[in-house]
């Protein structure tokens, strides 16, 4: 009834493998293809930072139960057939497909949920701290309950309509056990101390050479660090890691989906991952046609470079514009004000913040850091996803308006200046902001000089401090930075994972640091925010139990009160700075042209490289 | 000796040996009566190659004095309108007249490929002249001044007018390269004149008073030749407080290559100490009841002056194109400040070698400075030894 | 010279125990730890992670424990001869130096002998043909070989191999061999590729080289032997070779200790650029990232090969040199 791989056919009728018809789930998921039905065969380049880069793989194959559909709109079904919740959203009941099998044959039901949630989150020593997603209003543990094979339910203390959003981004992620939702019950028995035999159990730590348990588990719980683990994706291992110095991963003879006329997925052989020790190295490697398809490490400022090689390295160009958001935000620290009290009550004058938005001039960053690609606009969703909140808001204070900009900062007080013309702070001390900047994505620095430059023509002196990132992270967390320049990724979502308009988030940005501890600490320490972050804070708790249509509402009313408050000054956005320049191979098709590009959309994983394919032709 | 120095790619100071280049046939009668420094100068002299070269370098520092008068441009004013220019020449005849000028152009952005395209346009001319007006700088100090060595007639023009092209930022390549030339001359120097004095110091202690002392510090001495270089310089730069500012981290810089540059010479010193301690003049110096440091910088020193000064001079460029390597790793320099180092890691990249291979000028400048500097200290230690033959 | 070389060897632990100390400090030294640096990594690629996150990592890799342990807990293992466990690499350090030493002790040993090949020669023509057109040329070229960035030289190369060539040469093997087994293949493509590193490595060396052997030279050919051997008409080649060549050679050969510890580490940075399979990059990577028991045991490696290399150098050098008495 179904196809397959040919190779996968002589194995099975050198009676090396069952039937495709046996190793497919009763009811396999059926993946709509981009273009046209593929063919089988061929391996797909990529190329990678090392085993820290190991979200590259976790990209490619997005194994989750459910998945962010390409455009990021809705959540679709994938290991998981279905779901269903009540009405008041605090039990979920989530369906698994029956007959469904790991990479290894072995079959996949609800006790490797199960296995998960008593063995993996409950245990102490794996989970220190239940992860937020779990965890009741109350902070207990969410209840997980197996109804019978193929079905699992999950009961909240309350609504519970970020469920899905979570769900879809439990795939192992971040190379951590936190950031699972299933896992191999039959493989992982063996290296859990309260299903394994002791002694078996010490062998295997003495082979391996670690101290704990929870350090060898840690590592084979997860297909690419063990290599050996069992995977449900549509490439595994198979004894491969991130480790190597090429990561392959191989076509699953068990996974679970189909194209529209039977053909078992994925049509690509293998996928290899080389490593590469430098991104220039990468990126020479990308214009010679060595990657077949790429966003991420590709430097958008190579552009042109890519552009004018494509014939002669076999690829083409796609561009994967970011979700939302502006691409280089100036972020104040809104807590600074406990460093320096007066410098950092300027930081929190919302008139400071947007004269300081009038000054910068976007165009000049717009054509002088990104190509001329996208456009001037505060950090708020794309146009085309429902949680826009309107023109209006989008391109708020991103005019150049220098007259605007000096009449505002007069108004706040800041008429003395010193001999060069800069405007001294309220108590006559010299001002002299300073923008943290890590060169993350490329082109922040000159982002961050450029608005220096802005900044001087009204009289406001700032630098650039270009850090190395942990040493900028560290002072992030302990309110060293008074402004940083990041981008918007993940703006649209800003009810599950780890927004960045939520304060409450681990690594926030610099948004306030102090006001997250005092949510932290339930007021014991930090700082009590004022009114209207506090307001962002009740609108990200209210839609996490509200249904769809509230939830649309209450985004819209989220980021117009962002940008309001120019929290963040937006310059451009909608450029594909971040992993959008993509790299395709010219035979490599199922490719779209327009896809989402987020970090919880796991892109190229949203585009389902399952049923991408090399043509003859 | 060669001493391998670390796991490292870049030169730390080493001695670099002799490199005799005249014959004592052609030395004059005269000689028997000249003074040292005098004796020095005529061997110097017969170097062609190192003559040549102390012109060069002294051009070179000239422009590291006054940068801003050598400088066209504001060197951190950025025009979006004018970024990635190729150089444009210079022609000093038009029409058989003398007359500065370099051809107009235009650009446009590639709208397929997003390059920055630029066109020569040879029916216009941007005419330029000598000590034109341009941007105000401060010269030598507080003298404020807008005399440039070159640039345009007419100063209110913003015709594109760059020598060595621009930079992904619209940048005068030429301004930031001048400007880079008084930094790393600078940082090189000034940590070659901490490293010396460092040198002088223990080596001297080590090598005069021998036993525990010179025991201490050869063993420290070894300790730092043995370290690799990489580690150490990102422990350094990591423990430079986070507050610092542009000129702080600089100075930390050249503190950071001293630190690690003294043994070379320490060990020099200490060996020449050792030797000279036993001379027959110094013995006497010590009988006929000098003081110490008579006998040491009056008697001792003298004889060392030539010998450090080579190293000194041979120091420099290590130090420079250390500097350089620091900027590859992140650790040294950064934007807004400029150097060598800065320039050229601003142009270590895929996009630039492809598309502006002009942004790699930086490195020629090194190349030529290091160049230079090395024949002349070459020359001079060979001039300076009395022993050579 | 038995003695002396016991002595030497009894002090090498003291010695060892002290550098593995500033080295352990050193490599401490930069703020945050490696999970500090992974959270950066992991944010600057578009990702982010949640607190229960973080504080698992930290526990689990002991990060939250006072200094002085983790050092203790890092020698106590490299006593024992298991060298730990990398962090980032999540590897036995073994298996991680042993992966790659074959090909960095390789590319070393080419580079190596590159060097010697091309300088030896270069000083002695230098030096018997002074102020020859030839000297010339070879000082102006050494002195071009000092003066260069090695990063520049390999990044200009490298896009100048892919420009013009069309081949795109980082690493040391082709795609397709670059994790095959050995074979003859996989040997001629590591042939193909090896040469590249090994002249941007070798330039620089062999520039000193060159100037050292011309400068020894000189000393020995201005000596009375020498004048001797001409006046009684020996032929000018034979007699630079017979005396004055391999009496110059001798310091030099005594330096070869020196490079036991390079071959080890290799280049780090020009093999990051060209993005060679050797140590050097792994160290680099490793200080920057804090994986700190991968950095550390990489520096241990290469100090204790630095004292050795010290010892077998000292040792050359009295055996060549008999003048030369141990103390």
């Amino acid at each position: 009834m179904y196809n397959e791989a040919p190779a996968l056919a002589e194995m099975v009728a050198a009676g090396e493998l069952p039937p495709v018809d046996e190793r497919l789930p009763a009811e396999p998921l059926v993946e709509e293809v981009v273009d046209e039905i593929g063919i089988y065969g061929g391996t797909l380049r990529r190329a990678f930072l090392g085993p820290g880069d190991h979200n590259n793989y976790t990209r490619v194959v997005y194994d989750a139960l459910v998945r962010h559909a390409p455009d990021g709109s809705q959540v679709i079904p994938h290991i998981a057939k279905g779901w269903e919740s009540n009405d008041d959203f605090t039990v979920w009941k989530v369906f698994l497909r029956e007959g469904m099998k790991w990479s290894d044959g072995a079959p996949f039901t609800a006790d490797d949920i199960m296995f998960w949630y008593d063995y993996i989150l409950l245990n102490e020593d794996l989970n220190p701290t239940v992860p937020l997603w779990m965890q009741n209003a109350d902070g207990s543990t969410a209840l997980v309950e197996k109804l019978d094979e193929t079905t699992v339910q999950w009961t909240f203390g309350q609504p519970n309509t970020a469920f899905l959003l979570d769900l879809a981004n439990k795939d192992g992620a971040d190379a951590s056990i936190t950031n699972l939702a299933f896992a191999p019950a039959h493989y992982l028995k063996d290296f859990h101390p309260d299903l394994a035999d002791e002694a078996e159990l010490q062998a295997k730590l003495d082979e391996t050479g670690f101290d704990t348990w929870v350090e060898l588990f840690a590592i084979e719980a997860l297909p690419h660090l063990s290599g050996n683990r069992p995977s449900t994706a549509a490439w595994a291992p198979f004894g491969s890691t991130v480790s190597d110095q090429v990561f392959t991963i191989k076509r699953n003879p068990y996974y679970f989906a189909v194209d529209p006329d039977g053909n078992q997925l994925p049509y690509i052989d293998e996928v290899r991952f080389t490593f590469f020790a430098d991104k220039e190295a990468l990126n020479l490697a990308a214009v010679a046609g060595e990657i077949d398809l790429q966003g991420r490490h590709i430097n958008m400022a190579a552009y042109p470079v890519l552009k004018e090689n494509e014939a002669q390295g076999g690829y083409r160009v796609i561009t994967w514009p970011t979700f939302g958001g502006s691409d280089a935000v100036v972020m104040f620290n809104q807590t600074y004000v406990d460093k320096d009290p007066v410098l950092g009550a300027l930081f929190q004058n919302k008139d400071f913040r947007i004269a300081l938005s009038y000054a910068i001039d976007r165009e000049s960053i717009k054509e002088l850091a990104f190509l001329g690609l996208g456009e001037a606009r505060q950090g708020v969703p794309a146009p085309f996803h429902p949680y826009y909140p309107g023109d209006e808001w989008a391109f708020k204070y991103t005019e150049l308006d220098v007259d605007k900009a000096n009449e505002m900062l007069d108004g706040i007080g800041l008429t003395e200046r010193d001999a060069d013309g800069f405007r001294l702070l309220p108590n006559g001390e010299p001002m002299d902001i300073e923008i943290g900047v890590v060169p993350a994505f490329g082109n922040w620095p000159d982002v961050g000089q450029l608005i220096v430059e802005d900044w001087a023509e009204v009289g406001v002196k700032a630098h650039v401090e270009i850090r190395e990132r942990a040493l900028h992270f560290q002072m992030r967390d302990s309110n060293d930075l008074m402004a940083e320049i990041w981008n918007d990724d993940t703006t649209g979502f800003p009810f599950s994972g780890q927004p960045k308009q939520d304060i409450r988030s681990t690594v926030a940005l610099t948004f306030g640091p102090l006001y997250r501890q005092w949510y932290e600490t339930n007021g014991a320490e930090g700082l009590e925010p004022p009114d209207e972050i506090k307001q962002l804070v009740e609108i990200i708790d209210e839609a996490k139990v509200s249904g769809r249509d509230r939830q649309i509402e209450l985004a819209q009313e989220l980021f117009k009160i962002w940008a309001d408050n120019v929290y963040e000054i937006g310059t451009v956005g909608l450029t594909p700075m971040i992993q959008g320049v993509v790299v395709a191979n010219e035979n490599l098709r199922n490719v779209p042209e327009v896809a989402g590009n987020d970090w919880p959309l796991r892109t190229p994983g949203d585009t389902r490289p399952e049923q991408y394919f090399f043509t003859n032709q | 000796m060669v001493t391998p120095t670390g796991i490292t790619d870049p030169p730390t100071p080493q001695p670099i040996p002799d490199m005799p280049h005249y014959s004592p046939e052609e030395e004059v009668d005269s000689i028997y009566v000249a003074p040292n420094w005098k004796l020095v100068w005529w061997r110097f002299r017969k170097h062609r190659l190192a003559v040549g070269s102390t012109f060069i370098v002294i051009l070179i520092a000239i422009v590291a004095l006054l940068p801003g008068f050598f400088s066209t441009k504001d060197p951190h004013e950025s025009v979006a309108a004018d970024l990635l220019i190729p150089p444009q020449r210079l022609h000093f005849f038009d029409e058989g007249k003398l007359q500065l000028f370099v051809y107009a152009i235009e650009g446009a952005r590639n709208p397929e490929t997003l390059r920055m395209e630029w066109q020569t346009d040879y029916e216009n001319k941007v005419l330029l002249r000598l000590f034109s007006q341009g941007y105000t700088y401060e010269i030598l100090g507080p003298i404020e001044t807008d005399i440039h060595l070159i640039g345009l007639i007419d100063s209110d023009s913003d015709e594109p007018f760059h020598l060595l092209g621009t930079d992904r930022l619209g940048r005068d390549q030429w301004s930031r390269l001048v400007y880079g030339t008084r930094t790393s001359l600078s940082i090189g120097l000034v940590a070659v004149l901490i490293s010396t004095v460092l040198g002088i110091f223990l080596g001297g202690l080590s090598g005069y008073y021998g036993g525990t002392t010179d025991m201490i510090i050869q063993r420290l001495i070894e300790l730092l030749q043995s370290l690799p270089a990489i580690p150490i310089w990102l422990a350094l730069s990591a423990a430079m407080p986070r507050t610092w500012s542009v000129e702080q981290t600089y100075l930390a810089i050249t503190v950071i290559l001293a630190l690690i540059g003294w043994t070379t010479l320490a060990r020099e010193i200490r060996g020449r100490f050792l030797s000279l301690r036993e001379e027959d003049f110094v013995v006497a110096a010590k009988l006929s009841g000098s003081k110490e440091t008579r006998v040491v910088f009056r008697h001792m020193m003298p004889t060392m002056y030539s010998h450090i000064s080579a190293s000194v001079t041979l120091a420099i460029p290590v130090m420079i194109i250390s500097e350089t390597f620091l900027s590859f790793l992140g650790l040294g320099l950064r934007p807004p400040a400029i150097s060598w180092g800065v320039l050229l890691q601003e142009a270590q990249n895929l996009q630039s070698i492809a598309l502006a291979p002009w942004l790699l000028l930086p490195g020629l400048a090194v190349i030529i400075t290091v160049l230079t500097m090395n024949i002349m200290g070459d020359g001079l230690r060979d001039a300076a030894d009395p022993y050579s033959h | 010279m038995l003695q002396y070389i016991v002595k030497r060897l009894l002090l090498l632990p003291f010695l060892l125990v002290i550098f593995s100390i500033f080295a352990f400090i050193i490599i401490q030294a930069p703020p945050g730890d490696f999970v500090t640096s992974y959270i950066a990594d992991l944010a600057a690629s578009g990702s982010s992670v949640d607190q229960a996150q973080i504080d698992a990592l930290r526990e689990r890799y002991g990060l939250d424990q006072p200094m002085h342990i983790q050092y203790l807990k890092w020698m106590g293992r490299i006593v024992t001869g298991d060298l730990g466990f990398s962090l980032d690499w999540r590897k036995p350090i073994k298996e991680l130096i042993a992966e790659r030493l074959m090909l960095t002790v390789l590319l070393g040993l080419f580079t190596f002998v590159f060097t010697w090949l091309l300088a030896i020669p270069i000083g002695i023509i230098s030096a018997v043909k002074q102020y020859s057109f030839l000297d010339y040329f070879f000082s102006v070229f050494n002195y071009f070989g000092v003066a260069t960035p090695t990063f520049m030289t390999a990044l200009i190369l490298m896009w100048l191999a892919f420009s013009v060539f069309g081949v795109s040469i980082t690493g040391l093997f082709s795609p397709e061999f670059v994790d095959a087994p050995w074979s003859m293949a996989r040997a001629e493509d590591l042939l193909r590729h090896i040469w590249l590193p090994m002249i941007i490595l070798g330039l620089d060396g062999t520039a000193r080289l060159a100037r050292i052997m011309r400068a020894n030279l000189l000393d020995e050919l201005n000596k009375p032997y020498v004048e001797m051997a001409r006046a009684k008409g020996m032929s000018e080649w034979k007699l630079v070779i017979k005396y004055p060549v391999r009496l110059s050679l001798n310091p030099l050969v005594s330096t070869i200790g020196w490079y036991l510890p390079l071959i080890f580490s290799g280049s780090v940075i020009v093999a990051t650029v060209l993005n060679l399979p050797t140590i050097g990059p792994m160290l680099l990577r490793s200080l920057t990232n804090q994986d700190m028991f991968l950095a550390g045991t990489i520096v241990m490696i290469y100090l204790f090969l630095a004292v050795i290399g010290t010892l077998i150098s000292d040792i050359l050098l009295a055996w060549l040199d008999p003048r030369i008495r141990m103390g």
